[in-house]
């Protein structure tokens, strides 16, 4: 057995030759030595550039950890897999801005009926890349990047402070509570373009979320959705000056 | 006292587009300017597409990135760098700047009067309407006759378009903003190809307005103003020979 979702689905070898993974992928990410979808090299160059962006930003007290399906094999819980024949279309149409054409909708039809054959034993979660090798999603599973740094959250403030913006700007996502990308592309423009170069070696998408240096506040009304610090979450990197 | 970036990013220069982007322009966006998309479709992202310029190391880091603006409708290309000795980025600001002079669809009253451009453009037949005795009491009806009106009219010009390469159909609305008298007038052509050879006229009287079509085959013409001369409106598919 591999890893298993929420519904108690456990991951077979059919759904890792699906994803392009094999058993030692699944090894190295469950041990966290390596993501899904990267390689030793990659993952060595990506954490060792990691560190150099946020010396470069000149933060020490921060904490990053990789989030989401290539650290955990199954997107979160409100990632659910769409089956049915609305909720496809409705996902493709929201990843390419368009309806699909019909041959697109039999050939997504044709690999879910090939890889999950029965409908009653079927993953709940999205699988890493199911949506791409699906042919719903256009890219691959992207990359989460928690970034928790109590500077970069000072920074945040000072940087609207300097707009004369008052506590009642809200500089943090209204769900998600991460500091407005916005606003972390300008106090932090190195980890910005770590994330970017990273993407472009990748092939995939590399994104950051920052939070205040005790990460993501419990969202206990909508629990599925929380990124609160986990004692199971993967830990990159931590800088220096980290208490 | 907070700190900064060891390392700032210096902005070389910047350009903004007042239209959003769909997934099919950025298909027309990578190929004319190299910039790879890869978050439009997520509204949290602010940094959706980027084109690295040199060499991909952060202590010379020169990237074009396309970001979401803030409340404004669009995308905004800010070339930065964190490198002391940035190299040239001369040639790709050239095809940002080209590649929002070709997605602009709205150009300005009389351009055409604009002598270096008339002789490349031939017109087709223009699709002629009253304008006036069906859309002054602006009921629904009204617009909507208008409309279809226009629409199967402009429908059989749109064979003209074989001569820039397409063929297929045209679909046409039209709209009054709230406080004005102004006409806007979306033209829709239901092909696919490259539309960088057509265009769209319209004009009321002695206005005229000509609007170029984005990749979606959507070509947009805002506040046209009415003629107190004239009840007739022209719209014609234009070719660029």
């Amino acid at each position: 057995m591999y890893v298993s979702d929420d519904s108690g689905y456990q991951v077979k070898d059919d759904d890792l030759a699906f994803l392009s993974l094999t058993p030692a992928d699944v090894k190295a990410m469950t041990d966290h030595q390596i993501p899904l979808g990267m390689n030793a090299a990659e993952f060595e160059h990506f954490r060792d550039t990691l560190a150099i962006a946020a010396t470069r930003d000149g933060i020490d007290d921060f904490e990053a950890r990789l989030q989401g399906s290539s650290a955990k094999f199954f997107a979160g819980a409100h990632k659910e897999m769409a089956y049915e024949r609305a909720s496809v279309v409705d996902e493709f149409e929201a990843a390419r801005q368009r309806l699909p054409e019909v041959l697109e909708l039999r050939q997504i039809f044709d690999r879910m009926r090939a890889v999950w054959p029965d409908p009653a034993d079927r993953p709940k979660r999205r699988p890493f890349d199911a949506y791409y090798k699906l042919g719903i999603e256009r890219h691959g599973s992207d990359y989460d990047i928690q970034i928790s740094s109590d500077e970069l959250a000072l920074r945040a403030r000072e940087k609207l402070d300097q707009l004369e913006l008052g506590d009642e700007y809200e500089m943090r996502h209204p769900t998600y509570r991460f500091i407005k990308k916005s606003i972390v592309y300008y106090i932090a423009p190195n980890l910005t373009n770590w994330a970017t170069l990273e993407s472009d070696i990748l092939g995939r998408k590399v994104t950051l979320a920052v939070f205040p240096g005790c990460g993501p506040e419990r969202i206990t009304d909508r629990p599925e959705i929380s990124s609160h610090h986990r004692v199971t979450d993967w830990i990159l990197l931590e800088g220096s000056g980290r208490d | 006292m907070t700190s900064t970036p060891a390392y700032p990013a210096r902005l070389l220069w910047f350009e903004t587009l007042d239209f959003p982007l769909t997934w099919r322009d950025a298909a027309d966006l990578a190929e004319q300017t190299g910039i790879v998309v890869l978050g439009l479709d997520d509204p949290d992202e602010w940094v959706i597409g980027y084109r690295v310029i040199g060499p991909p190391s952060l202590d010379a880091a020169t990237i074009l990135n396309l970001t979401r603006r803030l409340r404004l409708p669009g995308v905004r290309f800010d070339m930065t760098t964190t490198s002391s000795a940035p190299p040239p980025t001369e040639d790709v600001h050239e095809l940002v700047k080209q590649y929002i002079r070709e997605y602009t669809p709205v150009l300005k009253l009389h351009q055409e009067t604009d002598s270096a451009e008339l002789p490349r453009w031939q017109s087709a037949r223009s699709v002629t309407v009253d304008y006036r005795a069906q859309l002054t009491d602006l009921r629904k009806q009204n617009l909507a006759l208008a409309r279809a009106h226009l629409a199967e009219r402009l429908n059989f010009e749109a064979p003209a378009l074989a001569a820039a390469g397409l063929s297929g159909y045209a679909q046409v609305d039209l709209a009054f903003p709230p406080a004005g008298t102004d006409l806007d007038i979306t033209v829709g052509v239901g092909v696919e190809g490259s539309f960088s050879r057509v265009r769209l006229r319209a004009a009321i009287g002695e206005r005229t307005v000509t609007a170029r079509f984005n990749s979606a085959g959507i070509a947009t013409i805002k506040g046209l103003a009415l003629d107190p001369g004239t009840d007739l409106l022209h719209l014609a598919f234009e070719i660029r020979s």
